[in-house]
């Protein structure tokens, strides 16, 4: 049975007087124990869609279509329906400082949950101990007593992402987790992540803007573009055979550890917004595989176990992967 | 630092009395013409003669040792003065800070709370309170609750605790009103701002009851930017006590520093002006050592004011 169900959603938000698009028909799933990746350019939605997963949208967003966690709709449910899913999935943030109360202790922000669903704090500071170490914090029961800001950007993701496995999610969503983090840190927190999740079985909703980086960790990848999926893929396919024009863009625009480029392919032009999305395929404008028929409302096609949003999908198949090889 | 600023303001304080336009001496005279065994006694009783920077020394280190001098005017030590006034004075600044925290902060929070109503009559009513001065408040609270309600007596501090409370309750109202609409309005502000912070969605996200984010979350870091303004208010209060003291009659430090300037009796006025002054300085140390507690980023003693 499919954990998370996001089935055609729509998701337009109030500027001014105006009401502005950002999610154009969303549909994803992720099925218990399942690392799912959702990955584009910023302002492509991605961010939004796991808000409406944990209906958080902004004041005044509307929304049509539905998500469904283990059952119930989310963004019909009743506001203790809501906490009582929100209880089950762990969140991972973009940037620990900001989504950490700084007046509060480590130990506060990592058992407040457990402490708020009634359990002992004695026991939730143990458990809270145990995960601190899992996430490589050399002495935790120090960091327990420390403030946010005398910890590290990396530290404090770490804290994060012990906090998310207190209450034994049966999802984390993590979006966009190691963007704020430099490098050198990131691989290890992306790697403490994916270890602690896959030990659990937790499933996971990735959400970035690095194809690699989604690939390295995801079974499955969601890639967004302009408020809607353009491609659904396998992890391991879809770097050196994608079916989206958009895709393969992503993946020669990043430089290789393996090869020595001389100059990355940028994608031309820049991304666009769900608003100011055409009619027909959004991508268009900056595709180079661009045909009259691609001015036509594109939908999601099924081919070879993936999807694309592309009329030309099966004529380009095999021309898109990287071309490095 | 605190010690640095009180010296400041001693200096400014004593060289008050020379920049003010007619002598100690014309005041203590009264204008008169006096034979110069007079004037002469009189100089050296008030140390007139001596250069400014020795009378200076004389007075502060009396003012250390709670002696103020003698006042001019009254012939009389002007600690015995001004004591029994400070009480009065102090009494009414407590009673109006405690209305300035108590409803300043619980209308502010009931503004931010509630979106809608409640909140925009808590706009409009603060906008209208924060811009009354407190000698219009007094003259309204008087004419209403005093002359045609009742309620209250008109005049005077009062004796005993019961008494003093009724007497000083219309003052203690006039006083704060601008203040109480000021912290509200920041309250409600801070509140709103911190309920927008990454962190509250954190705690959202987690499944956190409500309840719990708004006392855990927001109000707990809304508390520094408030404790910082009513702070302030609150130290301000010290400087607009004349008026208010004034208005209703009351026998203050206030009422008694206008008297006194009035009569150029400076050794008075120079004491209660050191008075306010230290008042001021200890309240605002107050908020400072609040401040460091409420805020674990900031350390005591690299944030002084």
């Amino acid at each position: 049975m499919n954990l998370l169900e996001v089935d055609d959603l729509h998701v337009d938000l109030r500027t001014g007087d105006t009401m502005a698009p950002v999610l154009r028909g969303v549909s994803l799933r992720v099925s218990a124990g399942e690392a799912v990746g959702l990955v584009g350019e910023s302002g492509c939605g991605k961010s939004m869609t796991t808000r409406a997963v944990m209906n958080l949208l902004p004041r005044g967003a509307t929304t049509t279509g539905r998500v469904r966690f283990e059952g119930s709709d989310i963004l019909a449910a009743e506001r203790a329906v809501v906490r009582a899913s929100r209880q089950r999935i762990g969140i991972v943030f973009q940037d620990p400082r900001a989504h950490i109360n700084p007046v509060r202790r480590i130990e506060d922000f990592i058992t407040e949950q457990a402490r708020s669903q009634g359990h002992v704090r004695r026991m939730a500071d143990r458990r809270a101990l145990e995960l601190l170490e899992d996430v490589g914090i050399e002495d935790p029961r120090r960091c327990m007593t420390r403030y946010p800001h005398q910890l590290s950007g990396g530290m404090l993701q770490r804290v994060m992402i012990a906090a998310a496995l207190m209450v034994e999610p049966v999802l984390i969503l993590a979006d966009e987790p190691t963007t704020a983090l430099d490098v050198t840190t990131q691989s290890e927190v992306m790697a403490i992540l994916d270890e602690l999740r896959r030990e659990r079985g937790v499933a996971l909703l990735f959400i970035s803007h690095d194809l690699d980086l989604a690939m390295a960790v995801c079974d499955r990848i969601s890639v967004m573009y302009a408020g809607q999926i353009v491609e659904t893929r396998a992890a391991a396919l879809l770097h050196d055979d994608p079916l989206h024009p958009y895709t393969a863009g992503l993946a020669s625009a990043r430089p290789s550890v393996a090869h020595t480029a001389g100059r990355l392919a940028a994608i031309p032009g820049r991304p666009l917004s769900a608003l100011e999305a055409p009619e027909g395929c959004a991508f268009a404008p900056r595709c180079a595989h661009e045909k009259p028929a691609c001015s036509e409302p594109q939908l999601l096609v099924a081919l070879d176990e993936g999807e694309a949003r592309c009329v030309r999908a099966t004529e380009l198949r095999g021309l898109l992967g990287s071309k490095r090889g | 630092m605190l010690v640095l600023t009180l010296l400041a303001s001693s200096i400014v304080i004593y060289a008050a009395l020379y920049l003010a336009p007619g002598t100690p001496l014309s005041a203590l005279t009264g204008g008169r013409p006096l034979p110069e065994e007079t004037i002469r006694v009189l100089e050296q009783k008030y140390h007139l003669d001596d250069p400014v920077l020795v009378g200076y020394w004389h007075w502060l280190n009396g003012a250390m040792h709670g002696d103020f001098g003698t006042s001019f005017v009254q012939r009389v030590p002007v600690t015995d003065l001004i004591a029994p006034r400070a009480l009065t004075t102090a009494e009414l600044v407590f009673y109006a800070a405690v209305l300035v925290v108590v409803f300043g902060v619980a209308i502010g929070l009931l503004g931010a709370l509630r979106p809608g109503i409640v909140d925009s009559g808590m706009l409009i009513s603060t906008t209208v309170l924060a811009a009354t001065p407190s000698f219009v408040a007094a003259t309204v609270l008087i004419s209403v609750f005093s002359v045609r309600l009742g309620w209250f007596p008109t005049l005077g501090a009062g004796d005993g605790l019961l008494d003093q409370i009724r007497h000083l309750t219309l003052p203690a109202i006039a006083l704060a009103t601008s203040s109480l609409a000021l912290v509200a309005r920041v309250t409600r502000a801070s509140v709103l701002e911190e309920a927008d912070r990454e962190h509250v969605q954190t705690a959202q996200a987690r499944g956190l009851p409500r309840r719990l984010i708004v006392r855990r979350h927001v109000l707990r870091n809304a508390a520094i930017p408030i404790t910082t303004v009513t702070g302030v208010t609150i130290a301000s209060l010290v400087a607009a006590v004349a008026v208010v003291e004034q208005a209703f009659n009351i026998d203050g430090l206030g009422a008694y520093l206008v008297e006194a300037a009035s009569s150029k009796d400076f050794a008075v006025v120079q004491a209660i002006s050191l008075l306010l002054v230290v008042a001021f300085v200890l309240t605002s140390t107050v908020v400072d050592i609040l401040y460091a507690a409420l805020d674990p980023r900031v350390k005591l003693g690299s944030h002084t004011s």
